[in-house]
């Protein structure tokens, strides 16, 4: 297992965001995590990222416990998690161009390797997202962004993690350029032998990109298990009403649908 | 058929750096009472501005040319005291984000009050109980609790449905609804969407639906209207132009879309951007990145052509639903 | 060895294009121009003031007894002084004590507040009070009492007024850096950068320093336009530089008991003043726009 969470506690002054989860990434696994704002499931991944402590339960990275870790050994191990953030924008510093923004973690990762053995590295990146040499001097601002998310997702790379957390990563995104995006990380997953741990609302994305779906409301895991099955026949009624809730099946279905007023 | 709205060749400029933009060029639209009209592009496609102009709320700076007609009155051009007249009594809008929209520093139930008595007069009893009748209609159960709430003490969903009440409270006869659920949950965004269509059934307002989500744009519309580069690619009754899609932009948006039969397949992705100088190109703006693109698109804009007696595609190689 | 084309090489070139461009829009902008035009002469008048200056040994103190209080005119511009020294020359010889102390207390309160405002925003809890709680003890001090506290206890001189000036200013520099850490610490670009494993100090002074910077830049410069003015207030209460000094807010008060007679005196020191002032506060305002990174290109 990558990623091995067990009864997994995170309390904040009056709310209880993560309410005994356990769950598991295997290698080369997509795991999504489904819920609506406030679920705990943003709370779950800064856990995992070790940016927040939990109050109970145990975080393990490749079998190491994320508890008692301190300083240089738990960047260390943080390296081996990364995360891509919803909006692209937000997730790269302003100040920072696409060239620096990735040679920053390659310093980190390689801190003995050259300059010109940094740049090959970087070139090898910015071309496994898909950007060009021109991209590289230019500032945030001055990128689309799918551009950005490309250059963010290379930042994440450039560390060697294991296993990507990805937060809602196309869904600041337009259409054309959300399936972009879902093709990217399809192929570093195969290519790269990467884990993802995908935290999203949106159903449609959930089933093309995970293997195993689990659902998530009020800090706890209501449903979990293999995605085709998971969404094709939901057990638990939340995950029926998340399913009802998609749009795209016509007028019809709209009017139909049931769910309560909360 | 008298239109509610027509939006005739509808331009948008501003000067930026020195330079002229044009987020909006020559769009042509119309809303029938009663009709839901959808809007439907990515970002920078021109439909937020396009619905803007709708009530003259145009961003400083920016010039609008064209005519946009609403029951028949102009409003490009009008002077700030009819606009005013117009926005509300005939036109309201529903904003992305409701938190916003909102004056954080005053209680919904004075903001009701005071946009229902500007317009309806009254006294504040009679205004309290018109409010009390919209929050219910918007279901919203405990409408004192509500009237007497910060914007900041209700949830998204709630402003959102009270933010639609507020819109309704002059009996307009046209909503303009720009992302209207895009900020909110997939549960209550759905829940909104379904209130938008019972209300519009109920009291026969038109809707102008401007979305990028083209899912819920095909659950909504009667008809939509896909834009591109601040154009219309293409439109027609939703059903038909979602099955059948005539313009290749329209395709690429659909056949880009991850669904339950397309997991695990490498998803069609549209490449390229749009140009970034829209004004400079000669030819039709989609042809850089059109699969279909031959040597006519670059040289020649296509005009908005038939495909049927219902649709139009601005495309020189339109599919006409005919053996292809 | 000639330099391969890579991504180091356009990150080099590309700083100094961005210095470059936001002068170039500071110039754009009229009254940010009309601040570094009067900024660039007050720095002009401090570097070369002792051969610019008509009557050098005057400004420095030289009385001239038998061509006292001649109003402006004649060989002496802006009049001359009781003891017979040439105005203007005092004025241009007060430009460095006028320009040199408000940079350094600034400074001083830059260096002091700035990383104590870093540590107390991203750090949060417990040294996050302590440290806010000692800036508003600071604040709750008018900085001109605590400046005179001090001054009475060190002894009245222009480096001890500053010094007084800074212990007094440093907090809004805590106050307002801490904000801006404590919000940015949540922006994902910071906490993307601590989930790479980058040490604090790192994270702090390449995501979160250059975000904050514009806003403490845009207040150093409005501040040194306030420090001029308390400069001149201490002095004025005669707790800075004592005479012969050229001091403008000295200046300001010898003046002011020939007010009615010889409004030379202290009209054209406070003249200056207010230009130097009004030259920080115009910059300070120009700054703001331009430091925006997207206005740069866009």
């Amino acid at each position: 297992m990558i990623l091995d969470v067990q009864d997994l506690l995170v309390r904040f002054p009056g709310v209880t965001a993560v309410d005994g989860v356990s769950l598991s990434v295997a290698e080369n696994e997509c795991f999504a995590l489904v819920g609506e704002s406030g679920c705990g499931k943003t709370t779950l991944a800064r856990t995992v990222l070790g940016l927040q402590r939990p109050d109970g339960g145990t975080v393990a990275i490749a079998g190491t416990p994320l508890a008692g870790l301190r300083g240089r050994a738990l960047r260390r191990l943080r390296a081996q998690v990364q995360i891509v953030f919803q909006n692209p924008y937000a997730a790269l510093n302003p100040r920072m161009t696409a060239g620096r923004l990735v040679d920053e973690p390659l310093r980190l990762a390689h801190p003995d390797a050259g300059r010109d053995d940094r740049r090959r590295r970087a070139e090898e990146l910015f071309d496994a997202v898909g950007l060009t040499g021109t991209h590289r001097s230019r500032y945030p601002h001055e990128l689309s962004g799918g551009q950005c998310q490309r250059v963010a997702i290379a930042r994440a790379l450039a560390v060697g993690p294991r296993l990507l957390v990805l937060d809602e990563p196309t869904s600041a995104l337009d259409v054309s350029v959300q399936a972009q995006i879902l093709n990217l990380l399809d192929r570093l997953r195969r290519t790269r032998g990467l884990s993802y741990l995908l935290i999203s609302h949106d159903l449609a994305v959930v089933r093309h990109l995970a293997d195993r779906v689990g659902v998530m409301r009020a800090g706890r895991l209501v449903e979990q298990g293999p995605s085709a099955q998971l969404l094709d026949a939901p057990q638990h009624p939340y995950t029926k009403a998340l399913l009802d809730a998609m749009p795209g099946r016509g007028r019809a279905a709209l009017l139909a649908d049931t769910i309560e007023a909360s | 058929m008298t239109e509610l709205l027509t939006v005739d060749d509808l331009t948008v400029e501003f000067t930026r750096g020195g330079a002229a933009v044009r987020p909006v060029r020559g769009v042509s639209l119309t809303v029938a009472p009663g009709e839901i009209v959808g809007v439907v592009g990515e970002t920078g496609c021109g439909k937020t501005l396009t619905g803007l102009s709708v009530l003259g709320l145009l961003p400083p700076g920016a010039r609008a040319s064209g005519s946009v007609r609403l029951d028949g009155r102009e409003i490009i051009g009008a002077p700030p005291s009819v606009l005013r007249d117009l926005r509300g009594r005939q036109v309201a809008m529903v904003f992305q984000n409701p938190g916003t929209a909102f004056d954080p520093v005053r209680t919904i139930g004075a903001q009701f009050d005071r946009v229902i008595r500007a317009h309806r007069g009254g006294s504040r009893g009679r205004a309290r109980e018109h409010a009390e009748r919209l929050l219910r209609d918007v279901e919203l159960a405990d409408t004192g609790r509500v009237l007497r709430a910060y914007p900041h003490q209700l949830s998204g969903g709630m402003l959102q449905r009270a933010m639609i009440a507020l819109a309704l409270s002059c009996d307009p006869r046209l909503i303009i609804a720009d992302e209207a659920t895009s900020a909110l949950d997939v549960t209550v965004a759905q829940q909104v969407r379904r209130l938008l269509l019972r209300l519009q059934s109920e009291r026969g307002f038109g809707v102008l639906f401007v979305t990028h989500n083209l899912a819920e744009a095909y659950d909504l519309c009667d008809r939509v209207y896909v834009l591109y580069a601040g154009q219309v690619a293409e439109t027609g009754p939703t059903a038909e132009v979602f099955d059948a899609p005539a313009h290749p932009y329209t395709r690429a948006l659909l056949d880009a879309l991850p669904r339950a039969d397309r997991a695990g397949t490498t998803l069609t992705a549209l490449p390229g951007t749009v140009p970034s100088s829209v004004l400079a190109v000669t030819g039709c703006v989609f042809a850089n990145r059109c699969p279909r693109a031959e040597e006519t698109c670059e040289h020649s804009p296509p005009p908005p052509a038939a495909v049927t007696a219902s649709r139009t595609a601005a495309c020189h190689f339109a599919d006409t639903g005919g053996p292809a | 060895m000639s330099r391969p084309p890579g991504m180091t090489g356009v990150v080099e070139a590309a700083a100094p294009t961005r210095a470059r461009q936001v002068v170039a829009a500071l110039t754009r902008d009229r009254l940010g121009l009309l601040g570094l035009v009067l900024i660039a002469l007050l720095v002009l008048t401090a570097l070369f003031g002792p051969w610019l200056a008509p009557f050098p040994e005057q400004g420095a103190g030289l009385a001239d007894v038998a061509r006292h209080d001649l109003p402006p005119g004649g060989a002496h511009w802006l009049g001359t002084d009781p003891l017979g020294r040439d105005v203007l020359s005092r004025i241009i010889l007060g430009a460095r004590p006028a320009l040199v102390v408000p940079i350094l207390v600034v400074a001083l309160a830059v260096l002091i507040g700035v990383p104590l405002g870093l540590a107390a925003g991203y750090r949060g809890g417990r040294f996050d009070e302590i440290v806010m709680r000692i800036a508003d003890m600071f604040l709750a001090f008018p900085p001109l009492l605590l400046a005179m506290v001090i001054v009475a206890l060190l002894g009245p001189s222009l480096l001890h007024a500053a010094l007084a000036l800074a212990v007094s200013w440093w907090p809004w520099y805590a106050r307002l850096v801490r904000g801006l850490t404590a919000a940015l610490r949540d922006r994902p670009f910071v906490e993307g950068a601590r989930a790479l494993g980058l040490r604090p100090f790192t994270v702090l002074s390449r995501h979160v320093l250059p975000n904050a910077a514009p806003p403490v830049i845009v207040q150093a410069s409005v501040d040194i336009g306030t420090v001029i003015l308390a400069v001149g207030s201490l002095a004025f209460l005669g707790l800075g530089p004592q005479p012969p000094t050229p001091d403008w807010g000295l200046m300001v008060a010898e003046g002011r008991t020939y007010v009615m007679t010889e409004w030379w005196l202290s009209a054209f020191p406070g003249l200056a003043i207010f230009l130097a002032v009004l030259g920080f506060n115009l910059l300070g305002d120009a700054l703001r726009d331009v430091l925006d990174p997207r206005s740069v290109t866009r």
